[in-house]
């Protein structure tokens, strides 16, 4: 798949800038949306006219969380967006609740690396 | 009086009555035969007296026959009589044994000496005949001194007929006087015995026994149906149904306590129960908790980590490409990182000494508290745009364990500091105390970003955090705030004031 454009959702700041150094590091060219949590994250995919190809997803974060997030954005009608789980929990009961949502196609767990994106790229 | 000692009584009053009236049913019985035995006695002194007159009378024909026909066999008959028959003799004897009074003997034996005057006369002219003087020997016999004689014999046998009728009759009179006396007795007797057995079947048996027994029995119905307000009769009787009513009593106020026993019993069940799914549902919300902390301990405390190494080692690639802005951005977040890290080991450590505890109270100087506070966080960002209001009103003696009310007042004030409205020129935080009742209250206000009101339910659950990109805490301050006041035995609880919050501690005074 060709990306384009991606959604970094985490609270961490340090995270964030991890993230963009190393999309950064894998195209440059990859417009990179940030949002600190789900709910900011549901506001900015609704403002934006186009939705990014990829979305990362952290799990535990302020106000809405990522399964709360993906329980939202679960509903909405257009499902064009490949969201990647992106967190530090490697529990099976994250793993698992995250796979259920039909718009989830992998889970990593951080930090992010040039090999998860390689393998998004080409699938 | 006991009932079976009126029975008692009672019988014995009845035997009394059964042999006096047997004994005057035998006096009267014998005072009836006496009758018959002197009206008995009375014919058989009659015929004895008749007897004397008959014996007397044998004598004189006897004598008069041999007079008249000069017959031997009259003359042996004659002498046969008075030698060897003795008929009068006998008569006097038997009248003797019959217990003939004296003057009634003295009548017959005047009667009998008569009888004997006669026999001289009688032998003379017996003695006349054998002499041949026939003459001389009827004249003796028929003469009219001969027949005074004679006469003069029954005198006093009709004297004595007559003494023995009036004393006959007296005697039986008297007799039947005392049988009719005994037979009045005896009824009375009877009378009273009758009167005595109703008397005793009204009084004891339908009065003492059968009416309070069939209340009685009525009232056990009742009570042991399960009524125990019934009241119990007869309780004041002095005898067998008072002690039968005591014993209902008794059986009725072992029925109460049991009664009560079981619903003190079912009562304590029912608490236990509680307690069991009271105890229950707190375990499994201390064992959630619990898995919750761990989970989350291991993804926060992972997290920082992980992101410090990657950022680390992004820091060493720009260094080598002589990115140095690059390599101090990395540096900075990699920083930020660990700090996050620090500070949540610094509350899961005190979150886990809070646990071990074993603090003494101790007096709280509130003044001193909040300004060590305030002074602590007075070098953190913003802390000079916050207006400080202060309105210490409490004046009492607070005792409490001091690190609990210093993380608590810490908590507030560190809380109302690092989410203030940037946007807001004038933020301020109110620290109030005051006493209400018996309760001591901590009251933190502010008027910064609030708590969204979607979360508030959550406000005071572990690794819970409610501002992105503002936050820099571990999402445990509440939490251990929340644990720190149950530890004081108090409460904390929040008010969404709509334009900034309320943080109300409340810790109950101990006098």
């Amino acid at each position: 798949m060709n990306i384009n454009s991606v959604m970094v959702i985490d609270d961490s700041e340090p995270d964030q800038f991890l993230a963009k150094i190393i999309i950064r590091k894998f195209d440059s060219n990859i417009e990179i949306f940030q949002a600190y949590d789900g709910q900011e994250a549901l506001e900015n995919l609704g403002k934006l006219s186009k939705p990014p190809d990829i979305i990362f997803l952290d799990i535990n974060m302020p106000r809405m969380n990522g399964h709360e997030f993906l329980e939202v954005y679960d509903t909405w009608e257009e499902q064009s967006v490949v969201v990647v789980m992106l967190t530090s929990s490697d529990q099976e009961r994250d793993k698992e609740k995250s796979m259920s949502h039909r718009c989830v196609k992998k889970y990593f767990t951080k930090p992010l690396d040039l090999s998860g994106l390689n393998s998004l790229s080409a699938s | 009086m006991k009932i079976s000692r009126i029975t008692k009584l009672s019988g014995f009053v009845c035997i009394v009555l059964s042999i006096t009236t047997l004994s005057f049913v035998f006096l009267m019985d014998f005072s009836i035969k006496k009758e018959r035995r002197y009206v008995q006695r009375q014919l058989k002194f009659r015929q004895l007296g008749h007897g004397l007159g008959q014996a007397s009378d044998f004598l004189t024909r006897e004598a008069r026959r041999y007079t008249i026909f000069g017959d031997k066999r009259h003359y042996n008959a004659y002498w046969k009589e008075v030698n060897e028959t003795r008929t009068r003799d006998k008569i006097v004897e038997r009248l003797k044994a019959l217990g003939a009074t004296p003057l009634e003997l003295e009548l017959i034996q005047t009667a009998k000496a008569n009888s004997d005057a006669l026999i001289a006369t009688e032998d003379r002219a017996m003695k006349a005949v054998a002499r041949g003087d026939l003459e001389y020997a009827r004249t003796l016999m028929f003469d009219e001194n001969y027949d005074r004689d004679k006469a003069i014999i029954m005198e006093p046998i009709d004297e004595f007929q007559r003494v023995i009728s009036i004393r006959a009759d007296n005697e039986a009179e008297q007799a039947r006087h005392q049988a009719s006396v005994f037979l009045w007795v005896t009824n009375a007797i009877i009378f009273l015995y009758v009167s005595l057995v109703l008397v005793i079947l009204y009084f004891v048996f339908l009065r003492k026994m059968s009416r309070p027994l069939d209340s009685l029995t009525r009232a056990i119905d009742q009570v042991a149906a399960g009524k125990v307000g019934t009241a119990i009769p007869c309780l004041g009787m002095k005898n067998e149904m008072g002690q039968l009513a005591n014993a209902a009593e008794a059986f009725k106020a072992s029925l109460v306590k049991n009664q009560t026993f079981a619903i003190r019993l079912k009562k304590h069940r029912d608490e236990l129960e509680q307690t069991v799914v009271a105890r229950t549902k707190d375990l499994t919300a201390a064992n959630n908790e619990l898995e919750e902390f761990s989970y989350r301990t291991s993804h926060d405390l992972r997290s920082p980590l992980v992101s410090s190494i990657g950022l680390l080692s992004i820091t060493e690639e720009l260094i080598r490409s002589d990115d140095n802005d690059g390599a101090l951005e990395s540096l900075a977040y990699a920083q930020k990182s660990l700090q996050t890290l620090e500070i949540l080991v610094t509350d899961i450590l005190s979150l886990a000494r809070a646990k071990g505890e074993t603090e003494e109270e101790s007096v709280i100087d509130l003044q001193a508290l909040i300004s060590d506070s305030l002074s602590k966080f007075s070098c953190m960002d913003h802390f000079e745009r916050l207006e400080i209001q202060q309105d210490l009103r409490f004046l009492g003696t607070l005792s409490a364990k001091k690190s609990r009310a210093t993380l608590i007042v810490e908590n507030l004030i560190s809380n109302a500091l690092k989410y203030q409205d940037l946007a807001k020129d004038n933020p301020f935080i109110k620290i109030t105390t005051y006493r209400e009742g018996n309760t001591f209250r901590l009251e933190v206000c502010d008027n910064g970003l609030g708590v969204p009101k979607n979360q508030q339910e959550n406000l005071f659950k572990m690794f819970r955090r409610f501002h992105p990109r503002t936050s820099f805490g571990s999402g445990l301050g509440l939490y251990m705030m929340k644990k720190s006041a149950d530890i004081l035995g108090g409460e904390i609880s929040f008010e969404d004031l709509g334009d900034g919050s309320l943080f109300r501690l409340e810790i109950p005074l101990t006098e």
